[in-house]
């Protein structure tokens, strides 16, 4: 099968367009580093099937962050059959660098202008035939998010496979002092034969640029002597000048015309990066997503919390097998059905913060949070896995391989689990809707979020300060362009990360609640059919725990509830509704009604659930990510911190005369 | 007066009733909210900031904050209003249309004029 790859500058629309291509749905955001690992895709065009791939943003062939390391290496080592590069139409100069790069690897490139839409829009007209004689590949404008050009660069693909040519490639001429080097290395590898490169002259140009990966390949070899003479950073520096110097005099040629004009994006800028104002705007923008969150979806949760009362009524009141009505009573509509009331908040927190990411506003908070956390020893490109953390801890911690240096990324890794992923929205959103009134709820579930940056921010400066000494490495980020989010794709966003809360609940949190409810209504005779829950099994394994809470003044049954968290958050929700048996009353009332928290037990619970143990899932990307001790390092601490944490706010409230 | 200077000062205005507002809440003089009644100040703060910034400088930017952050809360409290009176509909919640308005809708309308404006003169800019 024929292979084409997906490449192209950070954020220029590269999973849009595959997502066109191949009729998938993969994460696209408007930020640089959504994609951070290959993916796979196919389409059938002509009769031939055509698999795609789709690749992390690079600007140039040196890498130093493992995403940028794996989009190089695949163009390097695999040699697709065809490299689509994606560029943005309106950022024409920066983006024919990396093109210049793939045209003299020896790549089949088809070039995409893509986001010609926002190009014409701002009055720019680019010439695409002069483009196509000037670099003798084939170019095709395109606008990925609506499908136009999709077609053109399909047939463009396939005639590039078929090995139809564009006229003359360009070859770029880098003056007679690099030729003559390039020459003599080229010499040298005649002697020594590097397979799986492009070409000769590709390697020499990499050798002169001082490209560590390949450079590394050299030393063990026995012409390393005659190689390491010709270095010269002087001449490193000349290579990189001539391309930039070439692609602005492409640029010029190909650019009809280019209006500049004062922007709504230079106004938004003033405030959102205002280096005072800029954090309070944040955190005030942050409030109102989480009130969102909380308080519009609470009509949808209660429907849902009554049709799953009046589904167990009837099956109790119909079924008159007593275990069979127990268990689809207390067992599925209160234990799963306490999971599913949190649908709504979820996927209004998804919807929040997919306008978030959309709208351009993400890369932004990273930006103005840079100054804060570079002096608590976190680097600025950690703040977008804490807000992609948000949402979940997996592409949060994925998140974090844009950044190069390695202390800097196990460090954002580490102190990821802090951040309040949308799995534990359920268990704060129960429980202070349980225990607090009105507005407080609202502001008890913000300052649980507040609280995991709080704690992250700290424990960065902890592990800076013992494990990781040195500096913050500096860092760029490029700010992408504000669009108007739009309300169907941020439905669809919605829907792509929403889902997978709705499959978790039909999978495992159903078994979970299953192995609950069976525990907590046997042995049947003793517990007389559920209604003596201390008679039960799970109180037996309750008593065993009972103590580890007892100081925290939680009852076994919601101490118990927290070991079904270590599968996945909700789990915890879904556990306490299935211990309650809240079938009549719906979940939030029961457990007001429970006296199981006071307002302070049940704060420093909420506390508990954010820090206390990274889930199944969050562990095994850590694994994944980093060496096994760092990971067994987050979850001692995470461990140790959730005790300390929930103690304090006891102590603290006490102190206050709460109770 | 210019229709600038009119702006500014109205701007200003905003501001000052956005810190009441904030203090009320605060101190629990209107419903009681700590924390939205800081993030009512923060809002106070750049329509402050923005009026000073265009008084002296004509520099608009602030002030278009200003609007948008009035319009996000606003629109937050419109619509946690509207989902609980649909709680209320299905009887579990009680419903009190004034409780419900709260003072960051009033303060939204108040800032209108300022809404208007801005979104005239954004209308006309590129992204
Ligand atoms: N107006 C317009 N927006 C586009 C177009 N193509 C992509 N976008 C938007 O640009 C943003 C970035 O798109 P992505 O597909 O995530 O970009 P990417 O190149 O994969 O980014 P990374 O994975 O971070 O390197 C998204 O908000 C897209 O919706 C286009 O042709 N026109
Ligand atoms: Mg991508």
């Amino acid at each position: 099968m024929k292979v084409v790859a997906i490449v192209g500058n950070p954020n220029v629309g590269k999973t849009e367009l595959f997502n066109r291509l191949t009729g998938l749905n993969q994460h696209v955001g408007n930020w640089p580093g959504v994609t951070v690992e290959k993916k796979e895709g196919k389409y059938s065009y002509g009769g031939e099937e055509i698999n795609v791939i789709d690749l992390p943003g690079i600007y140039g062939f040196t890498t130093r962050s493992i995403d940028e390391k794996i989009a190089k290496n695949f163009i390097v080592k695999n040699r697709p059959d065809v490299v689509v590069d994606v560029i943005d139409s309106t950022n024409l100069e920066r983006n024919l660098y990396l093109a210049l790069l793939l045209i003299e690897s020896g790549a089949n490139v088809v070039i995409a202008l893509n986001m010609w839409d926002i190009a014409k829009e701002r009055g720019m007209e680019i010439d695409v035939r002069r483009f196509e004689g000037l670099l003798g590949v084939p170019v095709v404008p395109t606008v990925a998010t609506t499908g136009e050009g999709i077609e053109e660069l399909k047939k463009a693909i396939f005639r590039a496979l078929k090995g139809k040519k564009k006229g003359k490639k360009i070859k770029i001429d880098y003056g007679h002092e690099v030729e003559e080097k390039i020459k003599h290395i080229e010499k040298i590898l005649e002697r020594c034969r590097k397979d799986g490169y492009p070409s000769p002259r590709w390697v020499a140009l990499r050798i002169l640029e001082e490209d560590e990966d390949i450079l590394s390949e050299f030393r063990k070899g026995n012409y390393w002597k005659d190689i390491e003479k010709l270095l010269d950073e002087r001449i490193a520096g000349k290579i990189v000048e001539k391309r930039y110097e070439l692609c602005s005099k492409l640029a010029a040629e190909i650019i009809k015309e280019k209006k500049e004009v004062k922007t709504l994006t230079d106004i938004l800028d003033e405030i959102f990066l205002h280096k005072v104002l800029g954090i309070p705007i944040f955190m005030a923008i942050l409030y109102a997503m989480f009130q969102f969150t909380f308080s519009f979806s609470a009509p949808f949760s209660d429907g849902i919390s009554l049709f799953f009362s009046w589904l167990g009524n009837i099956a109790k009141s119909n079924i008159s097998n007593e275990v069979l009505a127990s268990f689809v009573a207390d067992g599925i509509c209160a234990g799963l059905g306490s999971v599913l009331v949190f649908v709504p908040p979820i996927f209004c927190l998804f919807f929040a913060l997919s306008i978030l990411e959309d709208s351009g506003y993400l890369a932004r908070v990273a930006f103005v949070m840079e100054k804060i956390l570079s002096k608590f020893g976190l680097h600025g490109k950690s703040f977008i896995p804490i807000l992609v953390g948000f949402g979940c801890n997996v592409p949060g911690i994925m998140a974090a391989r844009t950044i190069e240096n390695e202390s800097d990324r196990i460090i954002t890794i580490m102190i990821n689990p802090l951040i309040s992923c949308s799995a534990r929205l359920p268990v704060y959103a129960l429980i202070a809707g349980a225990v607090f009134h009105g507005y407080t709820a609202g502001a008890a579930i913000y300052s649980m979020y507040v609280l995991g940056i709080t704690l992250a921010v700290l424990m960065a400066l902890l592990l800076r300060k013992l494990l990781f000494k040195g500096e913050v490495s500096p860092f760029i980020l490029e700010l992408p362009r504000y669009t108007k989010p739009k309300l169907s794709t941020s439905i669809i966003h919605m829907w792509n990360r929403g889902k997978w809360f709705l499959i978790k609940a039909g999978t495992f949190i159903f078994i979970v609640v299953i192995i609950i409810w069976f525990l907590s209504v046997f042995p049947w005779e003793a517990t007389n059919g559920g209604k003596i829950i201390e008679n039960s099994y799970i109180a037996m394994f309750g008593r065993i725990v009972e103590p580890v809470f007892k100081p925290l003044g939680w009852s076994w049954q919601a101490g118990t509830a927290l070991f079904f968290g270590f599968l996945a958050k909700e789990s915890i929700v879904g556990a306490i509704g299935a211990l309650l048996g809240a079938e009549g009353e719906g979940v939030y009332n029961a457990l007001a009604n429970s006296n199981w928290f006071t307002p302070l037990t049940g704060f420093a619970y909420m506390a508990f659930v954010l820090i206390y143990f990274p889930c199944v899932a969050t562990l095994s990307v850590m694994l994944r990510e980093m060496k096994l001790k760092y990971t067994l390092l987050t979850v001692a601490y995470t461990v140790l911190l959730a005790f300390a944490v929930a103690f304090m706010i006891e102590f603290i409230g006490h102190l206050f005369g709460l109770s | 007066m210019s229709e600038d200077k009119v702006s500014g000062i109205y701007a200003l205005f905003v501001g000052l009733l956005y810190m009441v507002a904030a203090v009320g809440e605060i101190a629990g003089f209107l419903q009681r909210d700590l924390i939205g009644g800081v993030m009512l100040m923060v809002i106070s703060v750049v329509y402050i900031y923005g009026a000073k910034r265009f008084l002296q400088k004509k520099d608009f930017a602030f002030i278009v904050g200003g609007v948008f952050l009035s319009v996000i809360y606003g629109l937050l409290y419109l619509s946690i209003a509207f989902a609980n009176y649909l709680e209320y509909l299905m009887g579990v919640k009680d419903f009190l249309l004034l409780r419900e308005l709260r003072i960051e809708i009033w303060l939204m309308l108040v800032s209108s004029p300022l809404i208007y404006k801005v979104w005239k003169d954004i209308r006309k800019l590129k992204w």
